[in-house]
């Protein structure tokens, strides 16, 4: 059962690593690539955490992974949203937003 | 009140990473915990002390919860874009205020929290208001944003009254 | 089953490449840097699971840290390029 549950998370977190690729080959624009990767890295990450976290459950080791999931469930918004503010502002200087490329 | 929730934080942190329970290793935590509380007094954020109450705590539960709700629904949301055939996008760039938010530590929050819901990304943050980026139709995405933002703010507000 | 995972991810990270080497604006090659920065510490993570290996552990978290300062000097830098040319 709890094999289960591990396995489904870790595909869980995978498939969603890899649509989060996908769209960050496909998608057209820089802000909407920037969508991709961001949502779905954040979620992927905390699927793995939770199958991790099923399979050797409450240690030392489980608390400092979550640690890490923590830290990069609040710096990797941050980090999108800098890259974000640095192009949007680039742009406004450039005069003008255009989105729709 | 701050300053021992940050050294009872700094305590954890320590014995998440040194992986044991073993009281030299916890004496030498509470040390350098201690030590570095006192030398880190200046920088630490300004919240007043009526905001630590049980009440707030169960607030951010909720918060949360919807949160991570959210995020499930933009994967989803994500993942239905980019594996169909013809991608269904219209980026566009709307401004949202953001009521009366006061602390910036509330105002970063709200924004990751903007930018881990279906399709929105925060661009950039103003004085008192957020420039968003949408991904589809404005919308079903400005309904839930405002959504989104009232109940942000009714817990501000809450905490800002008390 | 983990080493599978992460051979499917270390593939994915290979498409991220792609688009840092054809991405057409700098901020591209920016954002598909952080997901590969993500992907790798979550490789660690996983690593350090199927090993039992628990210094990766600390790997990862060290790791995690660097590369959130390492994206913000790459923004910050791309901003301040374009500005003060």
């Amino acid at each position: 059962m709890v094999t289960a549950l591990t396995i489904i998370c870790l595909l869980g977190g995978l498939f969603f690593f890899v649509v989060g690729t996908v769209g960050l080959i496909r998608l057209p624009d820089t802000f909407t690539r920037m969508h991709a990767t961001t949502k779905c890295d954040t979620l992927g990450l905390g699927l793995v955490f939770l199958g991790l976290a099923l399979h050797s459950g409450l240690t030392f080791s489980s608390a400092k992974l979550g640690l890490v999931v923590l830290f990069i469930w609040i710096t990797n918004p941050t980090a999108t949203h800098v890259i974000a503010k640095a192009v949007y502002d680039t742009q406004q200087q450039q005069g003008g937003v255009d989105t729709d490329v | 009140m701050r300053i021992i929730t940050y050294l009872l934080s700094l305590f954890g942190f320590w014995i998440i990473i040194s992986e044991t329970t073993h009281w030299q290793h916890l004496l030498v935590g509470g040390i350098v915990a201690v030590v570095v509380a006192l030398l880190n007094r200046a920088y630490m954020i300004e919240i007043s002390m009526h905001r630590y109450q049980l009440k707030n705590l169960v607030w951010i539960v909720t918060i949360l919860g919807k949160l991570i709700r959210d995020m499930v629904v933009a994967n989803f949301q994500v993942a239905r874009i980019v594996l169909s055939r013809e991608m269904p996008i219209n980026p566009q760039v709307i401004t949202l205020g953001c009521g009366p938010l006061e602390i910036p530590v509330s105002k970063t929050f709200l924004a990751n929290a903007i930018t881990l819901t279906p399709g929105t990304l925060t661009l950039d943050i103003t004085e008192n208001s957020f420039i968003v980026h949408c991904l589809c139709e404005e919308s079903a995405s400005n309904i839930l944003l405002d959504d989104h933002v009232e109940k942000f703010c009714r817990l501000e507000g809450i905490e800002l009254d008390e | 089953m983990i080493l599978g995972v992460v051979t499917v991810l270390v593939l994915t990270g290979f498409l991220c490449f792609y688009r840092i080497i054809v991405g057409p604006t700098v901020p591209d090659r920016i954002a598909a840097a952080d997901a590969i920065g993500i992907l790798l510490a979550m490789v660690l993570v996983l690593l350090s699971a199927h090993y039992r290996l628990e210094i990766l552990l600390d790997v990862a978290l060290v790791y995690a840290v660097l590369h959130f300062a390492d994206v913000l000097i790459l923004a910050k830098f791309f901003e301040r390029g374009e500005l003060h040319r």
